[in-house]
């Protein structure tokens, strides 16, 4: 495609509370790691700028902020999402187990337009612990009979494999877009902020 | 399910997911009140949410057959102007350039995920309370928005463009140029007002109408009619000084976002109560959708502190402040009925092309006035697809007004005009569009404040027939100020990358310092 400027790319993360997606996201992008476990707060969105075949790109990567955690995330947190990170926990199969019912969530909510084609990526998390209980074999499977998911074992606290994951989802997340050229379904959107356009000067109400 | 770890003890426990109760939850999230933000059904918003198409079918189901779970909505009635299955091989018929498609039942159940229609569509003014609060408070990072393109009102049996800005009332053709400077002359004048001098010039004005004065200063009929019925959005029997605030606020807020004073949200109004909802999250507010309550007691403890206690689903939530929706405030609890007023009237209708053609896809807010001396005005609202409201080819169009009779005789005879409404062959050449769809229906104005018996139960109100959400922002400011007294109303929530996680690893060893000197931006 022509000389796009600037691609911003929404990547949601989804999993069972407690596999680590806000450790993830905050290792990938500010390369930290804590390992004291909260459910999620200040958790909001991050962004980091990564380059994908000579082109930069902006990955947007929006935490749950906890909603998950009783089944409560609404739809507006799908809207417009260009890739989809579903975690587990290697050492807690129910985790593994809610991939499937988290996928069926993303595709309902997001309704994407071409479903089975959409950049999914899987990441088993928590590699670094000893007690593991499910194994590589099983997470590979599942995502080979789900059309080839990539599949990541990754480690937020160790840092191990958060990179090529992320550049994986940027690159899948790229090439769907280019192909099914559904990059921005509505042009012409309005952010509001306070540096407006604004030429009505005189008439400035301003209470602030 | 999970229910061994939900927490029982907040300082505020908020029930119901609509606009009000939305921004309370978030205000006392983001000050650092502990919060549950529950609702009893399995989406956000309540009376105020946004369904897609299937969504929709199940909340007209509901209505029908469990009328005690939606108290408010009566009246209702859905019609289809098109066949359950579309024939085969009609759509072929393409002699005259685009070719139009010919909808049926069964391709809107397949696109159902395409719709997002609002129960409560509203519109904000750029300059508007709303706007203000989304920027100042950083939760407009969670939303977007499209311009309102036109506004258009009904005139000499027509529909008519509504010149607002400068530039429109030079353009327009509808008036001459001696009512061209008449019109400015007005307008200029009133956005020229202070509120003194407002109260000032209006002051023999007390009991009497908008109508009365412009006729007085001489304005023509059609200028009547355009600043009357269009700019105020009033009736005949609008006050003076009222009528004159409401063109002030339209006129302020011009010229900031696009060529009309309004914004509409994507997806539609629905989407703005969830934004609340996320910042309240991300400071740490507790969700749960699907969590009915079954009793609310207050118990007073030590030094006559009261607590309220809430029962849902057989645990006991403790707060210190509950917050809940008019609709799902136990009768008891709740001082006085809400204040008589006035029911809304409300349709939907979708249609496969847009009421007055235009060269982008429009967005456009019509106000007609009242077609029969004891009507109301009616305020219509069509969304396309641009909007995320509905799949290519189809309209959105949203009737409001008080209600007199019963929704369908109210806002039917206003339908009639803009659409055809006689079903039929879609692709047939017709100057006005096909309703493919209408569902009418009542609801009753749960707007007015209510107060509860208890001072620490605070009542959210539904949502009224005004065009925007100012209102409900004024009120949840109201609610939040009682319990929260002298803290600020959702002050600027950090940008992401500016938040420092209190359990971030610190290199080096540790010492004790004061927590506040910890946010200095790291390099």
């Amino acid at each position: 495609m022509s000389s796009r400027k600037k691609l911003l790319l929404k990547v949601i993360i989804l999993g069972d509370s407690g596999v680590g997606k806000t450790s993830l996201m905050n290792q990938f992008v500010n390369k930290k790691f804590s390992n004291q476990y909260k459910a999620t707060i200040g958790a909001d969105f991050l962004t980091k700028e990564v380059i994908v075949d000579d082109r930069i790109v902006t990955m947007q990567i929006w935490d749950t902020a906890g909603q998950e955690r009783f089944q409560s995330l609404g739809v507006a947190f799908y809207r417009g999402a260009d890739c989809c990170v579903l975690v587990f926990d290697v050492t807690a199969p129910n985790t593994f187990k809610s991939l499937e019912s988290w996928r069926d969530e993303f595709l309902i909510q997001a309704s994407p337009r071409d479903p089975d084609n959409f950049p999914f990526v899987i990441l088993g998390n928590k590699v670094d612990l000893d007690n593991r209980a499910v194994s590589v074999k099983r997470g590979q499977q599942w995502c080979q009979s789900k059309n080839d998911i990539p599949y990541f074992e990754t480690s937020a606290k160790e840092a191990v494999n958060v990179e090529l994951a992320f550049q994986t989802i940027a690159r899948n997340a790229l090439a769907q877009e280019t192909e099914a050229e559904l990059y921005n379904e509505f042009p012409d959107q309005i952010k509001l902020n306070a540096n407006d356009n604004g030429r009505n000067r005189d008439g400035d109400n301003c209470a602030c | 399910m999970m229910d061994e770890d939900f927490p029982t003890d907040f300082q505020v426990i908020v029930v119901g997911t609509g606009m009000v109760e939305s921004i309370v939850a978030a205000a006392c999230s983001r000050i650092g009140k502990n919060v549950l933000h529950m609702d009893s059904s399995d989406h956000y918003g309540g009376l105020w949410a946004s369904y897609n198409f299937e969504g929709l079918q199940k909340f007209i189901k509901e209505v029908n057959s469990d009328p005690d779970r939606q108290k408010q909505v009566y009246n209702l009635s859905e019609k289809w102007f098109i066949e359950k299955e579309s024939a085969q091989g009609e759509t072929t018929d393409e002699n005259k350039g685009e070719p139009r498609k010919v909808w049926s039942q069964a391709d809107f159940a397949a696109e159902y995920r395409k719709f997002n229609i609002d129960t409560t569509p509203k519109l904000l003014f750029s300059r508007g309370p709303l706007v203000e609060l989304l920027i100042s408070s950083n939760i407009a990072r969670y939303a977007e928005f499209r311009c309102v393109t036109r506004v258009l009102t009904w005139l000499n049996d027509q529909l008519m463009p509504v010149p607002c800005s400068r530039a429109d009332v030079f353009a327009t053709e509808a008036v001459g140029i001696v009512e061209k400077r008449m019109l400015m002359k007005m307008l200029t004048s009133i956005v020229g007002y202070s509120e003194e001098e407002m109260n000032n010039e209006f002051k023999d004005w007390n009991n009497k109408t908008l109508k009365e004065y412009l006729t007085h200063k001489g304005l023509t009929p059609n200028l009547i009619h355009y600043i009357l019925y269009a700019i105020a959005g009033g009736n005949n029997s609008l006050p003076c000084l009222e009528g004159v605030k409401e063109c002030k606020k339209f006129l302020m807020s011009l010229g900031r976002y696009g060529n009309t004073p309004f914004l509409w949200p994507m997806y539609g109004s629905g989407e703005l109560p969830q934004c609340f909802c996320r910042l309240c999250a991300v400071f740490g507010g507790v969700y749960c959708l699907n969590r009915p309550i079954d009793k609310v007691e207050t118990k007073t403890v030590d030094e006559g502190k009261t607590v309220v206690t809430i029962d849902s689903k057989s645990k006991k939530l403790n707060c210190d402040h509950l917050v809940i929706g008019v609709h799902e405030c136990p009768e008891e609890l709740m001082s006085s009925e809400p204040a008589e007023s006035c029911d809304i009237s409300k349709a939907v209708f979708v249609t496969n092309g847009t009421i007055m053609a235009s060269e982008k896809e429009p967005l456009t807010l019509l106000r007609f006035p009242p077609l029969a001396d004891d009507d109301n005005a009616v305020t219509v609202l069509e969304v396309g697809p641009a909007t995320g409201s509905c799949p290519k080819g189809l309209f959105v169009v949203y009737f409001i007004t008080k209600k007199t009779k019963d929704a369908e005789s109210d806002l039917k005879p206003y339908a009639e005009r803009i659409f055809d409404m006689s079903g039929g062959d879609q692709t047939a050449a017709t100057d006005k569009p096909k309703c493919l769809w209408s569902l009418f229906y009542n609801v009753k104005d749960t707007s007015s404040p209510v107060s509860s018996v208890v001072d620490n139960v605070h009542v959210c109100s539904g949502p009224d027939a005004g065009l925007d959400f100012d209102r409900a922002v004024e009120q949840a400011e109201q609610i939040f100020k009682k319990i929260c007294p002298g803290e600020e109303f959702l002050p600027r929530a950090p940008n992401p990358e500016e938040i420092v996680f209190e359990d971030d690893v610190t290199h080096g060893p540790e010492f004790q310092r004061e927590q506040d000197e910890e946010a200095e931006p790291k390099e």
